[in-house]
């Protein structure tokens, strides 16, 4: 009887422990988005510390971008070349092609690609500022740290992100074009007849602004991360990982919130 | 304004299961140069850390000119820290800045120099810590002596009216030593600064102090001037003064009993 009570107790302790930690992450968490849009409207803009940003997220990842584009793009058209000649319909491939970009693969392929190359960045960058006592160095000169580092990062990743997911888009048309028309003798004219016909701006426009809500979220995502790192150099690599987990996990899933919204609101005219 | 700058009244603070200050009271006088010793890891640099409301009590409070820090918000803090200047123990500089830009960093958020004046400025802080030509190098080109020297500079860049040094001197030779604490004094008669130094040299401690406060199991056993300190028989202050690593003379009689 005893045991069985010990044993009622420890699970009871765990869960109760476990809950006590959720709650106080979340708390935590929230407390983190509080101060970082508190601080986003409030002076001094420090503009260099912005643009730097920009060209770290947004310049710098251009090159991995465009290459991931071009072959997710040309992959595309592979295997929708090979699987609509079964039923004759190869002249949809430009515009299944642009469509799928537009609304999904580019905003999603992005916004993976910042967290892989951008935000682990951030988070190692920050974690290791924190466990080094330069955030609290900071604060002591009387900067506020969520304003000096983590606004700038995030409206740059904000910014940046779309723009970034704009060229995988058009790489990646261009890539489905190379081998659809080049490779697989689809006709030119139809290829871009049915692309031109069916992706409309709406749906442009949608996966744009999806991705501006993936930058965000990623970007606090790490940047809290990095920010809450203790324990030296394991505390750096733990965190990191964290933030690139934690931000895949939720491009994923904040996808389907968005996309359903965006459906909603961004109607396309064809379907 | 007199009296004392810095209040500790009860301070109690925990990290996990372990109580690091438990019930610490503590005044620090104003315009004059505190000592904070004891022991490595006991605690001291988390004295430090709630004077600037890096850290907050989890029970007691800290008063810094009569204002309680557990009652201020981020902005109203962020004011009270304009009058502090801090050192960190391994100098927290900017390792993305240069030196120039390092020292320049207070000056440049809280003051409206211009460019000419600001560098003036620089050269004039590096100088005055020993390190006039190296603006252009980064902080992981410098020895651990240098960057604390850096940091120096950084922290007096504003003219605090209340300096924190953790631990200035270690890691730094016996003339440079000197030149740290000459530069500790200084400002402390000149500018009429208020110092908090944290130090394991017990000689240095003597020659800078006019208030000594002995730390030990997370409370302030023994305090006051250093001639306190020099008559006391508090057995273990007496200890740590002498440097021996048994409480008693006749330890060391123990020691020799087991051979």
């Amino acid at each position: 009887m005893n045991r069985m009570l010990g044993g009622i107790e420890y699970v009871a302790d765990y869960a109760g422990g476990m809950a006590i930690n959720a709650c106080r992450g979340l708390g935590n968490w929230s407390l983190f988005v509080w101060e970082a849009m508190r601080w986003l409207t409030h002076a001094p803009y420090r503009m260099r510390l912005y643009f730097q940003q920009m060209e770290f997220i947004g310049v710098r990842s251009v090159p991995i971008i465009a290459l991931t584009g071009l072959f997710v793009g040309a992959v595309f058209g592979l295997q929708t070349g090979k699987a609509f000649a079964l039923f004759n319909a190869e002249t949809l491939v430009g515009a299944t092609i642009g469509l799928s970009l537009a609304r999904e693969i580019g905003p999603v392929f992005t916004a993976l690609m910042v967290t892989a190359r951008a935000c682990s960045a951030m988070a190692a960058e920050l974690g290791t500022m924190r466990v080094t006592e330069q955030i609290d160095a900071l604060e002591t000169m009387a900067v506020d740290p969520i304003h000096y580092l983590v606004v700038p990062r995030v409206v740059a990743a904000t910014l940046m992100t779309p723009l970034l997911t704009g060229i995988f888009i058009f790489i990646g048309v261009f890539g489905g074009y190379l081998v659809g028309v080049q490779l697989l003798n689809i006709d030119e004219g139809s290829f871009l007849n049915k692309l031109y016909y069916y992706v409309d701006v709406n749906d442009l426009i949608g996966g744009l602004v999806k991705s501006a809500f993936f930058g965000f979220a990623i970007s606090l995502i790490s940047c809290y991360q990095g920010f809450n790192t203790r324990n030296g150099a394991e505390g750096v690599g733990r965190a990191t990982t964290q933030a690139v987990v934690i931000s895949s996990v939720t491009i994923l899933i904040l996808d389907y919130f968005l996309t359903s919204w965006i459906l909603h609101v961004f109607k396309s005219t064809i379907i | 304004m007199t009296g004392d700058a810095i209040v500790f009244h009860d301070v109690c603070k925990s990290f996990g299961t372990q109580k690091v200050l438990r019930g610490l009271n503590l005044t620090i006088p104003r315009g004059k140069i505190t000592v904070i010793i004891g022991r490595s890891g006991g605690g001291k640099s988390v004295i430090l850390k709630h004077m600037i409301g890096l850290l907050r009590p989890d029970s007691g409070e800290v008063t810094v000119d009569g204002t309680n820090l557990s009652t201020l918000d981020s902005m109203k803090l962020r004011e009270i820290r304009t009058k502090f200047g801090m050192l960190f123990q391994n100098a927290a500089l900017f390792d993305s800045m240069n030196v120039f830009d390092n020292v320049a960093f207070p000056m440049v958020e809280h003051s409206d120099l211009d460019k000419n004046k600001l560098a003036k400025r620089v050269k004039e802080l590096l100088s005055l810590v020993g390190l006039p030509d190296i603006g252009h190098k980064m902080p992981s080109e410098l020895s651990g002596g240098m960057r604390k020297r850096v940091g120096l500079a950084r922290a007096i860049a504003l003219k605090p009216e209340i300096m924190l040094y953790d631990e200035p001197t270690t890691g730094l030779d016996p003339i440079m030593t000197d030149a740290i604490d000459n530069l500790i004094l200084s400002m402390q008669k000149e500018l009429g600064i208020t110092s908090v130094v944290i130090s394991h040299d017990i000689a240095a401690t003597f020659h800078v102090a006019d208030k000594i406060a002995m730390l030990s199991e997370g409370e302030i056993i023994l305090s006051g001037t250093p001639d306190v300190f020099k008559k006391t028989d508090v057995p273990f202050v007496r200890q740590f003064l002498e440097g021996r690593s048994t409480p008693s003379a006749s330890g060391l009689n123990d020691i020799k009993d087991l051979r």
